[in-house]
């Protein structure tokens, strides 16, 4: 499960499929199979999972974006830059000349001041900027931006959902312009069917000289997983993205098709709400039996495909944040979480049961059939609940359910998944800590790691935040996730491609390709 | 024609029973609509937005009057979650579900008529056995199953056929989803027909038709095979329920744009104007053409039309 893209992110690793492609061709067009719609494409309203990242991706741009190291640098932005002798809470945006919306109205500061207005203002963005004061514009092409205490990490912000920069026509419109999105990326929208497709057509005004090279690209949703690798093998699609292990042994194992995946994405988490219906996890003891009955190697080696690893943070192996041994979890120790089911049990008088909530996707079934199992072992009464992707977001903030299959956090900077955790958007009306763990500490840590640069003492203190995170049992972390794009070899330059100043840029961020430089022989 | 008319009168009780279940639908669910369709944890005001757009403070008959009102001019309402209008989000799409049934019907129809006629000829000879045989093997055959196999062979393997739906080549593409649902109903056609024409082939007319010397063709075709025919046309119209149950699943593997799909993402997305708007398409649409087989049933068989008008 992809969640928000104020959540996303992803290093990588290259598995094939990156090699240069030689010289770009112009023209011709592709069909994209996406996994699920979007319920609409305002980056100040919608939530996105993959599929809306993926269509903005061709529609708008951001103001930053990651290199191959996974450092942020400027994209729509010219410079993001502290202003010195103010500890980082000052800091001047300039944003690059001579660009245009696709509604021919200027990119420029007042555009993208209205843009950053509208997510402080937005019920379901609003705390990730909290802290940010609205910009001031300091000229056409420059904004003035400053925070209530000291942020080095602020311009990671502007990477994803939250960095897509919309025509202020588009969000002054009545519905928000959710479903006729004008930005001022690469493709223009031709064509909008929800549930079924999205056309765009090259931007022929596109800022970056050349770009993009193809004329058009339809994505097409697909929500069938076995129908999608079909299609891309039978070429019906030419260009896809799975986080199924499955799916990627099957384009793998396929001479006509590229993959390339990313192992140190996001990791697959039970989150554990402290503020569920029956209010039985508020009790620690609860938390605690849950995270000693799951078998978490069992799962991963049942559902891992052998390409998983478990976590115990939210920082994979390959991640420059990863905590190593020194961060560690309740190990599975079913006889432990037993007798804390019975310790509960006899002091409340009441039976523990607790609905388990995931998506209607094969995967999530088994994974969920596999934790009930373990759950069953230790005397814990548990049902599952399959509901689709938007309404499963929906129960998360607003927090009416028991234990949730969620896929999050891994995003090249942690302060992008800083917003999971403060507990003060544990009681927001849209709350993004979906599991409700309130823990001044926790807070305490991510201001002062927010607050440097110095990248020792900030991984030190992200495994501080991932340590008291285990030992309060607040998520159970399953393991990390790969996440995969896969491309018929006619198709290039999908995950190799060059940011505008000339750096190579970060393949791919949780799933989502740049559309750019993609080109078709 | 009196007798298309009093069919008619009789759908009136039918269509306002089955319009008004589908608007309670959404008065039934737990919490009411406003917290159904905003979800337990919606602010007071949002609630109150939802209550005053659907007139929730009104009592319940007064608002069916004028759901039904409004249902009847083409309104609806408006999803809450892509703001589209009910109406036309089906309208889009129901074109797409109405070429897929009667695709799928008329493969059905024209693979099992001719393979049920075969069969008759000669009970327990090689081609009965043969028919019935693969009959049974295609009823055990759930459709999706059948899909991805038709998907995988004449899609990847011998790319004859698209393995998803492209709206500007609808026949071509519609084939495989179609032959995925066609392929149970033929083989209960072909059953179905197979049985009726061994016993009407026993009547003394036919001994007589024989005994004239006609040809087993024209016996066939023009003694046998009409009066063998009304369980089949029975079978055919009930099975369009069957079959739109079957388009849910294939709409989805094949990405096919039709209602089936419409109402699986509404129902995942809890959008429940618009699975309410489905249902009751769906059901008047069931209604409507069950009335017309009523109506093929009276054309095929006399007695019926005559031995109504006489009572």
């Amino acid at each position: 499960m992809a969640v928000l893209a104020a959540a996303c992110g992803s290093g990588s690793d290259d598995s094939g499929g990156n090699e240069p492609d030689g010289e770009p061709q112009d023209g011709g067009e592709i069909v994209a199979g996406l996994e699920a719609e979007t319920d609409g494409l305002n980056p100040t309203t919608n939530r996105w999972a993959v599929a809306g990242l993926q269509i903005a991706a061709a529609v708008f741009d951001p103001l930053m974006a990651y290199n191959d190291e996974g450092e942020v640098r400027p994209y729509l932005a010219e410079s993001m830059e502290p202003v010195e002798g103010t500890d980082f809470t000052e800091w001047t945006l300039k944003i690059r000349p001579g660009i245009t919306f696709h509604d021919g109205t200027p990119v420029d500061a007042a555009a993208v001041k209205r843009n950053i207005d509208g997510h402080i203002d937005s019920i379901l963005t609003q705390s990730v900027f909290r802290g940010l004061q609205k910009p001031e514009i300091v000229d056409d092409l420059t904004l003035s931006l400053k925070t209530d205490f000291p942020w080095a990490s602020l311009p990671a912000l502007f990477v994803n959902q939250t960095g897509y920069v919309a025509a202020p026509s588009m969000l002054d419109a009545e519905d928000g312009g959710e479903q006729a999105p004008v930005g001022s990326g690469p493709f223009k929208l031709e064509s909008r069917t929800v549930d079924s497709q999205t056309v765009v057509v090259k931007n022929e005004n596109y800022w970056q000289e050349g770009l993009p090279h193809l004329d058009k690209i339809t994505f097409r949703i697909v929500p069938d997983e076995q129908q999608r690798s079909t299609a891309l093998a039978a070429g019906d699609i030419d260009l896809t993205q799975t986080d199924r292990d499955e799916e990627v042994a099957a384009f793998e194992s396929n001479p006509d098709i590229e993959v390339f995946l990313a192992t140190d994405d996001e990791e697959e988490n039970l989150y554990l709400n402290q503020d569920n219906p029956n209010g039985q996890l508020a009790d620690e003891r609860v938390r605690e039996a849950v995270s000693y009955a799951v078998d978490r190697e069992g799962h991963n080696d049942l559902l891992g495909s052998g390409v998983t690893e478990v976590a115990d943070s939210a920082w994979g192996p390959d991640s420059k944040f990863y905590p190593g041994d020194s961060v560690t979890h309740i190990p599975y120790d079913p006889e432990k979480a037993e007798e804390l089911v019975d310790e509960y049990e006899s002091e409340t008088g009441e039976q523990i049961e607790l609905d388990l909530l995931t998506t209607p996707n094969p995967d999530n079934a088994a994974s969920m059939d596999f934790i009930k199992e373990n759950l069953d072992a230790v005397g814990i009464d548990s049902t599952i609940t399959k509901i689709e992707q938007s309404e499963f977001i929906s129960q998360l903030i607003g927090g009416t359910y028991d234990i949730a299959l969620v896929r999050q956090f891994g995003d090249p900077d942690p302060d992008v998944d800083a917003v999971w955790w403060f507990s003060e958007n544990a009681d927001e009306a849209v709350a993004l800590n979906f599991v409700r763990n309130r823990d001044p500490e926790v807070d305490r840590l991510l201001m002062e790691a927010r607050a440097t640069t110095d990248f020792e003492t900030r991984r030190d203190l992200y495994a501080e935040v991932a340590q008291r995170q285990n030992d309060a049992a607040v998520y159970v972390r399953l393991y990390h996730t790969v996440w995969a794009v896969a491309w018929r070899n006619n198709v290039h330059s999908v995950t190799e491609w060059e940011l505008p100043d000339g750096e190579t840029g970060l393949p791919i961020v949780r799933g989502r390709y740049q559309t750019a430089q993609i080109w078709a022989s | 024609m009196r007798y298309v008319v009093r069919k008619t009168l009789y759908l009136i009780p039918v269509l306002i029973a089955v319009s008004f279940f589908t608007f309670l639908l959404l008065d039934l669910l737990p919490g009411g609509p406003e917290v159904a369709i905003l979800g337990a944890s919606a602010s007071e005001e949002n609630r109150a937005e939802v209550r005053e757009e659907l007139n929730l403070d009104r009592p319940l008959p007064v608002r069916y009057v004028e759901w039904v009102g409004n249902a009847a001019t083409g309104d609806l309402g408006n999803s809450f979650i892509t703001k589209q209008a009910v109406t036309s989000q089906i309208g889009e799409r129901l074109g797409n579900t109405m070429f897929l049934l009667i695709y799928a019907q008329f493969l059905a129809l024209a693979v099992g008529i001719p393979l049920g006629i075969l069969a008759a000829q000669r009970p327990g000879g090689w081609t009965d056995r043969l028919a019935s045989g693969s009959a049974f093997a295609f009823l055990a055959v759930p459709s999706f199953v059948l899909a991805y196999v038709l998907s995988y062979l004449f899609g990847y393997q011998l790319e004859w056929f698209p393995t998803l739906f492209k709206a500007d080549a609808r026949l071509w593409s519609l084939f495989l989803p179609a032959v995925s649902l066609a392929a149970a109903e033929a083989a209960v056609y072909l059953r179905i027909l197979r049985s009726d024409m061994v016993s009407t082939l026993q009547e003394d007319y036919i001994a007589m038709a024989k005994a004239k010397g006609l040809s087993r063709s024209r016996i066939l075709m023009r003694h046998a095979f009409r009066p063998s025919t009304f369980t089949l046309v029975t079978i055919a119209g009930l099975n369009m329920a069957r079959l739109i149950g079957g388009a849910f699943v294939i709409e989805r593997i094949f990405s096919i744009n039709g209602i089936g799909r419409l109402a699986i993402d509404s129902v995942l997305k809890r959008d429940y104007l618009v699975v309410q708007g489905v249902v009751l398409v769906v059901a008047v649409g069931y209604v409507l053409f069950n009335l017309a087989i009523d109506i093929l049933y009276a054309y095929l068989d006399p007695r019926i039309r005559h031995a109504r008008a006489l009572a």
